[in-house]
C-alpha cells in the first residue's frame, strides 16, 4: 500500500467519524431544553413539570449560592450556559447595565400588567427606557429560631451576640450578614439605603461587630438545605434564613419559628431575566410568562412561602394564607424590610466579609 | 505489495512518531500549560467596575503582602496541612508496616479495605463525618452514654479539628500507598541480614527499614501536604466559621468576588510553593533511593 | 556421642579440631503439609568446612535458615557449644550468614555495612573502625570503604558480604550458595580465597551449594541431602569412592550402576561375575567409569573381572577418552587415558574392589 492510498483511507475514516458525531448531535437536539440559574425553590417540580409538559421541553436548574455567585458565574463567561436567571434587587441593576441580560419585549408577557405596580415601577431593572427583568417574588431575611429554646419570638437580633448562645447561631455566608451588623450599629438610620453605601470607618466598625459575632457562630450556611440541616441536627438554635427554610422545616415537623425583630430585616425582590446569550429566547419568554401567571405564583408561594409579585395569586388562597404572606397589607410589611440595593463598593464589602471569615 | 522501500519505512516511522507524540503534547498544552499561562497572565491584570482590565501591574501581589489576611490564612493552611501530613503518617506508616511485614494470607483483604474508601465519593465521606462528629452524632452520643461528657462537645464538628480529621481520613490511603510500595520493595533478606548481624527488631526498623522506606514516606507526605494545601471542600463541609483555608479564599475570589486577578495571584503563589516543595522532595527522594 | 536415629548413614570421622561445635538433633521442618526436612541429625566440628549439597528442593537452604534462626523447626533441636540454639532469636546467635544475593544494605557504605554488626551489638565504639578495616583488608576491599554497594561488581559485593559476616567473629559462618551468582572464572578464584580464609581464621563454615564440583573442592566433609533427608555425610574422597546409595553415586561424579544377583558371595550381572560380600539376593553396584580399564594386549591383573564389549561411541577430551560400551545390551561408560581411536570389540577389565555395593 502506498502512502497516498493510506492517506485517502485516513480521510475516509475521519469523514465517517465526523458524520457519526453530527448524527449524534442532531439526535440530542430533538427536545429543546431550558436551563436556569436561580435561587433554591424556584425550580420545584411542583410547577416546572407542567411547563415542561406544555412546551415539550426539558428544564434543568442550577442553584445560586448568593448574588455574588450569580454575578461571578455570568461574568466568568458562563452566561451562555443559562437562559433564565433570578437576580435579586442587589445585583439586578448591574447585570442589566453590563448587558448580561436581554431587554424584554413586554408585549410578549401578557401577565406583566397584573404584577404589583409598586414593584413594576422600581427603577432597578430599567435602563435607557428598557426593562430587563420582571419582578417575581419578594421577601425578608428573617430570624429563624427553635421554638423549644425560645418560648416567644426573640424581639431583637441582639440575641445573635448573646454569649448564652455561644456556638449556637448560624448566619448566611453572604453580604446580608454584613448588612445585619451595620443595622445593629444603627447605620440604617435615618436612611436604610445607607446600609448599601457604608463608609470606610463604618465598614471597619462593622468588621469589629462581625468579629464579635464569630464565637457565637457554629457554621455559616451557604445553601438553604444546609441551614435546615443545622436546625434539624440541633447544631444551632437561631439563624438568619429565608421563609423557604421555615416552610421546609414546618413540613418536616420541626418546631421552627420565624420573626422580623424590632430592628427590621433586610430583604430582596427577585427578578426573572433572560440572558443576552440565551440560545432559547422564545422558550425563555414563555417561561417568564408562565412564572408570573397568578396560578404559578400561587404554586411557587406554596413551595417557598415568599410573597408573590402578582397580587392576583391571592384569588387561589385562603384568608390565612393571604395573611401569612402579608398580601392583606403588603405595604406595612414592606416597611419592615430593607430591600437589597445595588452596592457601589461591592468589592470592598466582599473584601471585608472575607477578612471576617479568614480571621482566626 | 511485498517490498517496502526504505523511504516508505521512514515515512511510516515519522507518521508513527507524530501520531504517538501528538496526544500527550496536546493534552499537556491544552489542559496544563495554557491554563497556567492564563492564570499567570491574570495575576498581572486588574478588575475595574466588574470587568477584568488587561493592564499589566503588580497590584495583586502587593495586596497579598499588604493585607495580612492572605498570608495568615496561607500559614494556617500550611499548619493544617502539616497536621494532616503528620497524622496520616502516624496512621499510614504502622498500617503499611504491619501489612507489609506481618500479614500473610489476609494481606490482599486488608489492602482492599484500605483502598475501598478511595472509591467512595469525597462528599459522602464528608457527610459521614458530620453524622459521626455532630452534636447529636455517634461520637457525642457514645461519650455521653459512657458519662465521659454530660453535654455535646462542640469542637468535634465545624472546627479546624474536624477539617484535619476528615482530610487525614481522606489522605491516609494516599500516604499509605507509596509507603506500602516502598516497604514491599525492601528485600526481605535485608531484614534477615540485620537480624543475623545481631540487630533486634527495633534496631532493624530504625537502621534498615525506616531509611529504606524514606522515599515512600516522602512521597506520601508530599501527597498529603500538597493535596491539603489545595483543598476547599473539607472546610466548607465540616469546617467552622474560622477554619477557612487558602483555597477557600481563592474560590471566593473567583466564585464570589469576581476578582480573578487577585485569585490568580494567590494561585500563582500556591503553585510556586507546591512546585518548590515537589522539587525539594524529588531531590531528597533521589538521594534516599539506592536502587 | 552417638547419633539418635539408627537409620542415619554412618558419619565419617569429623575433621577440624574434633570438638563438636554444632549439633543438629532430629530436626524436622514442615511448611503446611509439605515435609521439607525429615529428621536430620548432624554434627559439625569446630573449624570444619562442611558443605550441604543437594538439588534445589532438597532442603539444604531450609536447614541453613533453621540454624541461622530465620525459620523455626517443627521438631528437633539445635545445639551449639552445649547451648540450645533453636530457641534463640537470630540476633542472639553467634552465627553469621553470607546470603546468596549478598543482602548488602544499599543505603550504607561498604564500611558502614561491615561495621553494622559491631554497631548494633554494642561493640566498644573505638574498636569498631579498626576491626572494620581489618575485615576489609582480609577480603582486599579496603579501597572501596566509602563506596555504596550499588557501585560494586558482584564479586566485590561478595567480598563485602563476607567481611560483614566475619567481622563479628562468629563461631559458625553460614554461606548460602554465595558463589552461584558469579561467573565461572571469578567463582574458581573465590573458591580458593574462601578456602584459604577459612584455614587462616579457623572459623567453622557451613556451606550450601548445589554444585558438586564446588563441594568437592572446598569441603572437609559433604552432607548430601535428598528430598529433605540426609543421604550421606562423608569426606569428598570417601563419598566419591564409597557412595552409600545409588543416588549419591550418580550425584557425585559419573558412575555405572550394575544390577547384580548375588549367590553365595558371587555377584552376577549379565555375563559379568565377581566376588562380593553382600548377602544373597539382588544388589546394586556402582562402578566409576575410570575404574574400567582397557586391556589392549589382553593382559589383566590377577583377580580382575575381564570382559569384551563393543565401543559404540568415543569422545576425545584432551587428556582422556570417554567411551560408551555395549556389553550384550547393557551400556557402560568408561574413561581411559587418551589413546588413538578405537572400534569394534575390545577387551576391558575392572577390579572387584572398585564395584561398590550401594543401597537403592
Amino acid at each position: 500500500m502506498n502512502p497516498t492510498q493510506n492517506k485517502r483511507r485516513a480521510f475516509r475514516l475521519a469523514g465517517i467519524l465526523l458524520a457519526c458525531a453530527a448524527l449524534l448531535a442532531s439526535c440530542q437536539k430533538k427536545e429543546e431544553s431550558l436551563s436556569l440559574l436561580v435561587w433554591e425553590g424556584y425550580a420545584d417540580p411542583a410547577f416546572i413539570h407542567a411547563f415542561e409538559q406544555a412546551h415539550h421541553c426539558k428544564v434543568s436548574a442550577a442553584y445560586m449560592g448568593s448574588s455574588d455567585d450569580l454575578v461571578a458565574k455570568l461574568r466568568g463567561g458562563s452566561a451562555g450556559n443559562y437562559d433564565v436567571i433570578s437576580p435579586s434587587s442587589d445585583v439586578a441593576a448591574s447585570i442589566a447595565r453590563a448587558a448580561l441580560a436581554e431587554p424584554l419585549d413586554l408585549s410578549r408577557l401578557p401577565s406583566y400588567s397584573q404584577l404589583s405596580p409598586r414593584l413594576r415601577e422600581l427603577p432597578l431593572v430599567k435602563s435607557d427606557g428598557k426593562t430587563f427583568g420582571v419582578p417575581f417574588m419578594w421577601g425578608p431575611n428573617p430570624l429563624l429560631y427553635d421554638t423549644t429554646v425560645f418560648g416567644k419570638p426573640p424581639d431583637s437580633w441582639v440575641i445573635f451576640w448573646d454569649p448564652k448562645y455561644k456556638g449556637k447561631i448560624s448566619v448566611w455566608d453572604d453580604l446580608s450578614t454584613l448588612y445585619l451588623a451595620a443595622q445593629m450599629l444603627g447605620y440604617d438610620k435615618p436612611d436604610p439605603a445607607q446600609l448599601y453605601n457604608l463608609s470606610d470607618e463604618q465598614l471597619a466598625a462593622v468588621k469589629q461587630k462581625l468579629l464579635a459575632l464569630k464565637p457565637n457562630i457554629r457554621k455559616m450556611w451557604s445553601t438553604g438545605g444546609e441551614l435546615t440541616n443545622l436546625f434539624e441536627n440541633h447544631e444551632v438554635v437561631a439563624g438568619m434564613g429565608w421563609p423557604l427554610m421555615t416552610n421546609q422545616l414546618h413540613q418536616a415537623n420541626f418546631p421552627i419559628g420565624e420573626t422580623i425583630p424590632r430592628e427590621n430585616s433586610t430583604g430582596w425582590i427577585d427578578h426573572l431575566m433572560i440572558t443576552s446569550a440565551s440560545p432559547h429566547k422564545d422558550l425563555a419568554y414563555a417561561f417568564l410568562e408562565y412564572m408570573i401567571q397568578a396560578q404559578t405564583q400561587k404554586q411557587v408561594t406554596d413551595v417557598t412561602h415568599y410573597t408573590p409579585a402578582n397580587p392576583a395569586a391571592a384569588q387561589f388562597m385562603t384568608e390565612t394564607e393571604k395573611h401569612g404572606l402579608h398580601l392583606d397589607n403588603p405595604d406595612a410589611y414592606m416597611q419592615r424590610i430593607y430591600f437589597w440595593q445595588d452596592v457601589p463598593r461591592r468589592a470592598k464589602y466582599i473584601e471585608i466579609w472575607n477578612e471576617v471569615k479568614a480571621a482566626p | 505489495m511485498p517490498w517496502r522501500s526504505a523511504n516508505d519505512i521512514e515515512m511510516y516511522s515519522r507518521a508513527y512518531k507524530w501520531i504517538v507524540s501528538t496526544p500527550p503534547i496536546l493534552w499537556v498544552g491544552i489542559f496544563l500549560l495554557l491554563p497556567y499561562a492564563l492564570m499567570f497572565a491574570h495575576s498581572f491584570w486588574l478588575v475595574r467596575d466588574g470587568t477584568i482590565v488587561h493592564e499589566w501591574n503588580l497590584e495583586n501581589y502587593a495586596k497579598l503582602f499588604q493585607n495580612p489576611v492572605y498570608l495568615e490564612v496561607l500559614f494556617r493552611t500550611m499548619r493544617m496541612a502539616a497536621g494532616v501530613t503528620l497524622l496520616s503518617l502516624l496512621l499510614g506508616y504502622p498500617l503499611a508496616y504491619y501489612m507489609s511485614f506481618h500479614t500473610g494470607h489476609s494481606k490482599d483483604l486488608l489492602y482492599q479495605l484500605v483502598i475501598v474508601p478511595l472509591w467512595v465519593s469525597y462528599l459522602v465521606r464528608g457527610y459521614a463525618w458530620k453524622t459521626i462528629l455532630g452534636s447529636e452524632g455517634i461520637l457525642n452520643g457514645f461519650l455521653e452514654y459512657l458519662h465521659v461528657t454530660s453535654a455535646p462537645v462542640s469542637f468535634f464538628l465545624y472546627s479546624p479539628f474536624a477539617v484535619v480529621l476528615m482530610l487525614t481520613h481522606i489522605y491516609t490511603p494516599f500516604v499509605f500507598l507509596p509507603l506500602y510500595a516502598s516497604l514491599e520493595h525492601i528485600p526481605r533478606n535485608l531484614v534477615e541480614a540485620s537480624h543475623d548481624l545481631g540487630a533486634g527488631s527495633r534496631a532493624t526498623f530504625l537502621r534498615v527499614i525506616l531509611p529504606l522506606s524514606l522515599p515512600g514516606l516522602l512521597a506520601g507526605a508530599t501527597f498529603a501536604f500538597v493535596l491539603t494545601l489545595g483543598d476547599f471542600l473539607a472546610p466548607l463541609l465540616v469546617g467552622g466559621p474560622s477554619s477557612i483555608m487558602i483555597a477557600n479564599i481563592v474560590q471566593s475570589l473567583f466564585g464570589t468576588a469576581y476578582d480573578w486577578p487577585l485569585g490568580a495571584a494567590i494561585s500563582v503563589c500556591i503553585l510556586l510553593l507546591t512546585i518548590s516543595l515537589l522539587v525539594l522532595t524529588e531531590r531528597l527522594e533521589n538521594r534516599w533511593s539506592f536502587r | 556421642m552417638t547419633l539418635p536415629g539408627s537409620s542415619q548413614p554412618q558419619a565419617a570421622p569429623i575433621a577440624g579440631s574434633g570438638d563438636v561445635l554444632l549439633e543438629v538433633r532430629n530436626l524436622a521442618k514442615n511448611f503446611a503439609a509439605r515435609e521439607v526436612l525429615r529428621h536430620i541429625s548432624l554434627e559439625i566440628a569446630s573449624g570444619e568446612f562442611l558443605t550441604l549439597l543437594g538439588e534445589s528442593g532438597s532442603g539444604k537452604t531450609t536447614l541453613l535458615r533453621l540454624i541461622a534462626g530465620f525459620e523455626q523447626p517443627s521438631s528437633g533441636e539445635i545445639w551449639m557449644s552445649g547451648e540450645r540454639l533453636d530457641t534463640l532469636p537470630p540476633y542472639k546467635r553467634r552465627v553469621n550468614t553470607v546470603f546468596q544475593s549478598y543482602a548488602l544494605f544499599p543505603h550504607l557504605t561498604v564500611e558502614e555495612n561491615v561495621g553494622y554488626g559491631l554497631q548494633v551489638s554494642g561493640a566498644a565504639k573505638p574498636e569498631i573502625p579498626g576491626r572494620v578495616t581489618e575485615a576489609l583488608q582480609m577480603v582486599k576491599m579496603q579501597e572501596f570503604a566509602t563506596s555504596r554497594p550499588a557501585k560494586l561488581s558482584g564479586g566485590q559485593q561478595q567480598r563485602v558480604a563476607l567481611a560483614r559476616a566475619l567481622v563479628n567473629r562468629p563461631k559458625l559462618l553460614l554461606l548460602d550458595e554465595p558463589l552461584s551468582a558469579l561467573d565461572a572464572n571469578l567463582r574458581k578464584q573465590m573458591q580458593g580465597e574462601l578456602k584459604s580464609l577459612q584455614r587462616e581464621l579457623r572459623i567453622t563454615f557451613l556451606f550450601v551449594t548445589h554444585d558438586q564440583d564446588e563441594a568437592m573442592a572446598l569441603s572437609d566433609r559433604i552432607a548430601l541431602l535428598k528430598d529433605g533427608g540426609l543421604e550421606q555425610v562423608a569426606s569428598p574422597r570417601e563419598i566419591y569412592a564409597r557412595p552409600a546409595t545409588s543416588y549419591t553415586a550418580r550425584f557425585i561424579g559419573q558412575t555405572n550402576l550394575l544390577r547384580a544377583e548375588i549367590v553365595d558371595g558371587v555377584a552376577r550381572c549379565g555375563s559379568l561375575c565377581w566376588n562380593a560380600t553382600p548377602s544373597n539376593g539382588a544388589a546394586l553396584f556402582s562402578l566409576r567409569p575410570e575404574s574400567i580399564h582397557l586391556s589392549p594386549d589382553g593382559a589383566v591383573p590377577a583377580g580382575a573381572v575381564r570382559f569384551r564389549a563393543v565401543v559404540r561411541q568415543q569422545i576425545f577430551s584432551g587428556s582422556s577418552e570417554h567411551l560408551e560400551l555395549d556389553l550384550s545390551g547393557q551400556s557402560l561408560r568408561v574413561r581411559i587415558p587418551a589413546r588413538g581411536p578405537l572400534s569394534g570389540e575390545q577387551e576391558f577389565w575392572f577390579s572387584p574392589a572398585d564395584a561398590v555395593a550401594v543401597r537403592k
